[in-house]
């Protein structure tokens, strides 16, 4: 009797291992920080092309933008539809959707929204902290975020897998 | 001789265009004294709209008042709730949501983002919408998934809505697995949807209830387009981006590429 009671305790305790083990032994996506200054002194117009993929599509005034990943803004010469030209491209790292307003250019840049003069070459300015990391990064199905804590000048710009949860995994795989 | 008059008379639909720039996915006040009115495509999740910016952030739909650009102020949030909103389109006179559930439409009025009514339905994925004041069109991804090489591969649905006098949309129409469907356009009777696999699909929805494929364009794959006007379509995607346009006998043709 005594021997079944113990065996049913290990089998306890070996099935709330297991499940802790589940937990705690998925990927976790660590976010990757740029503070707003490092942010504002990227953003710049340059004649080099940076080509397809493209995203996201805005046309103004016979000009195409379109933005590609992680690097910026196309623009687009689009006068004579049948010859497109390369006119310039904005590196502003993170911008997604665009839209133009008397001369000011305006799009998400991670988490804030931020209004660019329409050359490409001066910050005008940006509002912190308007979307959610958790939103416009996608992370791996079955990740976990890790939460830290961010400064007020931080932006989150992406993420690093780590397998487990810091030590945790390690110890219950043990 | 005979391209240069194609060219020619292509030019003269752009600068047509121009005349009807109101009727498209404008994206400013329709004010037509606004002459630098401009165009998103359906996925956008920013737009400007009654002569400020509109932006889903954080399952919220916010208002920024852009009169000082240099001091930006949100000045109204609306809580979007369970409902999941993913992107915005507008008429030029309400704005269009849509979700992996609905599409619903908001209007500003009396210094409030202002719910006015949906469509509901029940399915998971995409949902680019656009509209011209009568109908509404949406794609919707069923069924998506990543190859071995890492190349997305999916199917979706295109729905077709009524918007009737009192701003009530009512589904008419569900047309399924009709490719793997993302953004989409309209010009008059002609439906551009976009396909990032076999390419540009066009929709003849002359009659909603049975809209028909006209043809597919595969040298012109895409994500996202906007209709600039007369049937001038420009399309976006991973290969980089496509133009279209009719030609006299309403056929349409790329007319050119950019990578």
């Amino acid at each position: 009797m005594l021997k079944y009671l113990c065996f049913k305790r290990q089998f306890k305790l070996t099935v709330v291992l297991s499940s802790l083990l589940l937990v705690a032994c998925h990927d976790v996506a660590k976010p990757i920080t740029k503070t707003r200054a490092e942010l504002k002194s990227e953003i710049g117009a340059s004649s080099v092309k940076q080509g397809a993929p493209y995203s996201q599509i805005y046309s103004y005034d016979q000009k195409i933008i379109v933005s590609v990943k992680d690097k910026g803004l196309e623009v687009v010469d689009n006068t004579d539809p049948l010859n497109p030209v390369h006119e310039e491209f904005i590196n502003l790292p993170g911008a997604k959707d665009v839209v133009i307003h008397e001369g000011t250019l305006i799009t998400q840049q991670y988490s804030d929204m931020v209004f660019v003069s329409i050359d490409g070459k001066t910050e005008i300015s940006r509002i912190n902290n308007m979307y959610d990391y958790k939103d416009y990064l996608v992370i791996p199905d079955g990740a976990e975020w890790y939460n830290i804590e961010l400064g007020d000048d931080e932006v989150v710009i992406g993420f690093t897998l780590e397998e487990g949860d810091h030590g945790t995994c390690f110890f219950f795989c043990l | 001789m005979e391209h240069v008059s194609s060219s020619a008379y292509k030019l003269f639909l752009i600068s047509l265009s121009c005349m009807f720039i109101n009727g498209c996915q404008t994206t400013e006040s329709s004010d037509s004294s606004d002459k630098h009115s401009g165009v998103s495509g359906s996925s956008a999740q920013l737009i400007l709209f009654d002569g400020a910016v509109y932006s889903l952030a954080s399952n919220k739909l916010v208002r920024v008042d852009i009169d000082d650009v240099t001091q930006p102020v949100i000045d109204n949030e609306q809580r979007l709730g369970s409902f999941e909103a993913q992107t915005l389109t507008t008429d030029g006179e309400q704005l269009y949501l849509g979700s992996p559930g609905e599409v619903r439409i908001y209007d500003y009025a009396d210094g409030q983002i202002r719910f006015i009514d949906s469509a509901v339905r029940d399915i998971p994925g995409d949902d680019p919408v656009i509209t011209d004041g009568e109908y509404a069109y949406s794609t919707v991804i069923t069924l998506e998934s990543e190859t071995e090489d890492g190349t997305k591969i999916g199917q979706g649905d295109l729905y077709v809505y009524e918007i009737d006098s009192a701003n009530n949309i009512t589904e008419l129409a569900f047309y399924p697995r009709l490719g793997y469907l993302k953004g989409l356009a309209l010009w008059d009777k002609t439906l551009m949807v976009c396909d990032p696999l076999d390419g540009l699909m066009q929709l003849d929805v002359t009659d909603p209830l049975t809209v028909s494929t006209v043809s597919t364009f595969a040298d012109a794959p895409c994500n996202d387009l906007v209709h600039l006007g007369g049937g001038h379509f420009v399309t976006v995607g991973e290969e980089g981006i496509f133009q279209l346009m009719p030609d006299a006998d309403g056929a349409f043709s790329v007319v050119s590429g950019f990578n």
